[in-house]
């Protein structure tokens, strides 16, 4: 304290003078390197989730001699497109395109509209129940779907809703062999994560103004009126983060297409990347490095679509999560 | 709340308006409510195809879920049958299956793991994300795309790879996967010299190990925090700043209290995830018994499974509302 008050005053403002210089690089060193520190770790965590494409594409183009060749990592000796090339054969690559496209084109749309229209009515409605409802939403959403598959499929298998068919004399029909499982459980919004979906989406109407509402209705239009012409132009972002959702994950689902696409000629790619699991198992020329390959450029090849589709849709992706308000 | 007539029934609704006045017979049905009760009504053409589904799919499937668990399924030409067998699959799954309960162990534990480490990763991530930096949407793009392609087969095949890859590993060079074993024992080596917990020494090794994991089923969550995060008015922040709070005290004062809801909804996703996901011990178990068949164990075992997680999650869901803050409330 004594020195302090000692100290010639010209110099005290010099040194307070300088120390507010440095506080201010201090706080502008902070930002940079706090800023340094978060590029490091994201570009790690980048380099984390590229890492296993990067490796496959790597692989991909190694020749069959090169998989054998204990010295080759990465970068082939000889680059060759026969894992490509035998990948594609094996898993029948653009007939399973094209079925997996219309599944998902198919799926995704009943799923957008039964789930935005679900939600809708359970976001603006105080219909009686309406609380049961919800909480039957919540439960399908926890119940896993291995639960009710056996079920379901035994359902499809000798297909009779509410006895109606039997109660006219057409008995029970089997519909298990194509796409029919699919739209019924889409369009009645209980296909896979749909609840995720309507919960999502509800939460989205709920943060709606309702005056949007009432100008619509004085304007004369009608409930359904207001849903398609105002709400629905309001939702796309939304709409289009749910399509995204569920285009990816019928793309890519094991559990529906595997058991109710078994018999059917209608084979997507998530059962063909099966399929090259344990294509031809007992012939020696697959050996384990060389189906290795087969099945990261399997993954290789489903993903690349999807890709695609999701750099399109990424922008909305985002913008759609950030209009949700799930905060509720 | 709405209190105009709609355009849609315009006979019935000038009727109800009309019928007071003239002093008309009291109606019944639809037209003896009042508006807000009939527009609300409404509701229930909206909410009507999950109504259908629930009731014509999802309701019989599990009835019959219950049912298979509780019978012996007979197939015949026109269909199948059921005999009754009891408790039997039940008892079976617990007493005679060596697999089951320690099964379901391991998925607790694992699940327990998962939602320290998800929930902790997806928030630190989130947070650094919704910094102002440079490559914003890069990154974003690139974090989000687990979503879209680490799910269903890919995640599935991708273990398939990996084991395939890792077994001519071991057979052609050991030192590599030799080292990575070393590494993560000395890590648990030191943490435990340092008189640190078992539970703390398992938690950090298991992130570490299973980084990759955690990364790719991080995704959704990460979304939802993201989403709370930029959903939080920076005003708030603001005025913490001018009474001089620092980035750490708003952090805790005001970032986590305003996104406690979504640790909930994060929560439970990562549960049911976790329980749900490829890997999961007592699900592949699961799934094994629906290829071979075996239908009657599968619901038996599945509807065990079902109540322990709704069990779980009637446990965590009220303990960690107690700590929740709700704006609205």
């Amino acid at each position: 304290m004594e020195a302090v008050e000692k100290m010639p005053a010209p110099k005290q403002r010099r040194s307070f003078k300088r120390k507010a210089g440095r506080v201010f690089n201090k706080s502008r060193m902070g930002q940079l390197l706090s800023n340094g520190l978060c590029h490091i770790i994201l570009i790690g965590i980048v380099f984390l989730i590229l890492f296993p494409f990067i490796e496959k594409i790597c692989t991909m183009l190694l020749s069959y001699e090169d998989l054998a060749d204990t010295t080759v990592k990465y970068v082939a000796k000889t680059f060759s497109l026969e894992t490509l090339v035998t990948t594609l054969g094996i898993m029948d690559y653009w007939k399973s395109l094209g079925s997996t496209v219309i599944l998902c084109l198919i799926c995704s749309f009943l799923q957008i509209f039964s789930c935005t229209l679900v939600a809708y009515g359970f976001a603006r409605y105080k219909f009686p129940l309406r609380g049961l409802l919800f909480a039957c939403v919540i439960v399908v959403l926890l119940i896993p779907p291995q639960v009710v598959m056996t079920p379901l499929y035994m359902q499809f298998t000798f297909f009779d809703p509410l006895g109606l068919f039997s109660l006219f004399g057409l008995g029970s029909i089997d519909i298990t062999d194509g796409v029919w499982p699919f739209v019924l459980l889409s369009a009645t919004g209980i296909a896979f994560k749909n609840s995720l979906y309507i919960y999502m989406m509800r939460q989205f109407f709920r943060g709606l103004p309702t005056a949007i509402e009432e100008a619509g209705m004085i304007d004369g239009s009608g409930h359904f009126g207001v849903f398609f012409r105002l709400m629905l132009p309001n939702a796309v972002p939304m709409m289009v983060t749910i399509g995204l959702f569920s285009f990816s994950w019928q793309w890519t689902d094991n559990y529906y297409s595997a058991i109710f696409l078994q018999r059917s000629s209608f084979q997507p790619l998530s059962l063909q990347l099966n399929a090259l699991q344990t294509y031809n198992q007992n012939d020696p020329y697959f050996t384990g490095n060389f189906r290795s390959a087969l099945v990261g450029t399997g993954i290789l090849l489903v993903v690349a679509p999807l890709a695609i589709v999701y750099l399109f849709g990424q922008k909305f992706f985002v913008q759609g999560i950030s209009q949700s308000g799930i905060v509720g | 709340m709405l209190k105009f007539p709609k355009k849609e029934k315009p006979a019935g609704a000038a009727e109800a308006a009309a019928s007071p006045l003239a002093g008309g017979k009291r109606r019944f049905g639809l037209h003896s409510l009042d508006l807000v009760t009939r527009r609300n009504l409404t509701g229930y053409w909206f909410v009507l195809p999950f109504v259908i589904g629930l009731a014509i799919l999802y309701i019989p499937a599990i009835v019959e879920a219950v049912r298979f668990s509780l019978s012996t399924i007979v197939m015949e030409a026109g269909g199948y049958h059921l005999e009754s067998a009891g408790f039997s699959h039940y008892l079976d799954a617990f007493n005679r299956d060596p697999d089951f309960v320690r099964g379901i162990q391991e998925s607790m534990t694992t699940m327990f793991l998962n939602v320290v480490i998800i929930l902790l990763y997806s928030l630190i991530m989130a947070t650094i994300l919704n910094r102002n930096i440079a490559g914003k949407g890069f990154y974003r793009a690139i974090l989000f795309l687990p979503v879209i392609v680490a799910t269903g087969i890919i995640a599935k095949a991708e273990n398939f790879s990996v084991e395939a890859t890792g077994v001519a590993q071991l057979e052609i060079a050991g030192a590599a996967s030799a080292g990575g074993l070393f590494s993560d024992f000395s890590l648990e080596i030191l943490l435990e010299s340092l008189n640190i917990s078992e539970t703390l020494t398992s938690i950090v090794v298991s992130a570490i190990s299973n980084l990759y994991t955690i990364v790719t089923c991080s995704g959704v969550q990460l979304i939802i925090f993201l989403a709370g995060l930029q959903s939080i008015s920076p005003s708030i922040y603001e005025s913490a700043t001018v009474e001089g709070a620092t980035w750490w005290e708003s952090f805790w004062k005001i970032t986590i209290p305003m996104i406690s809801p979504l640790i909930l909804v994060n929560t439970v996703y990562t549960i049911v995830d976790s329980f749900t996901q490829y890997g999961n011990k007592t699900m592949d178990a699961i799934y094994e018994l629906i290829s071979r068949g075996v239908y009657e164990d599968a619901s038996a075992r599945s509807i065990v499974y079902l109540a322990v997680v709704g069990v779980l999650i009637a446990i965590v869901v009220p303990l960690i509302n107690h700590f929740v803050f709700y704006e609205n409330k």
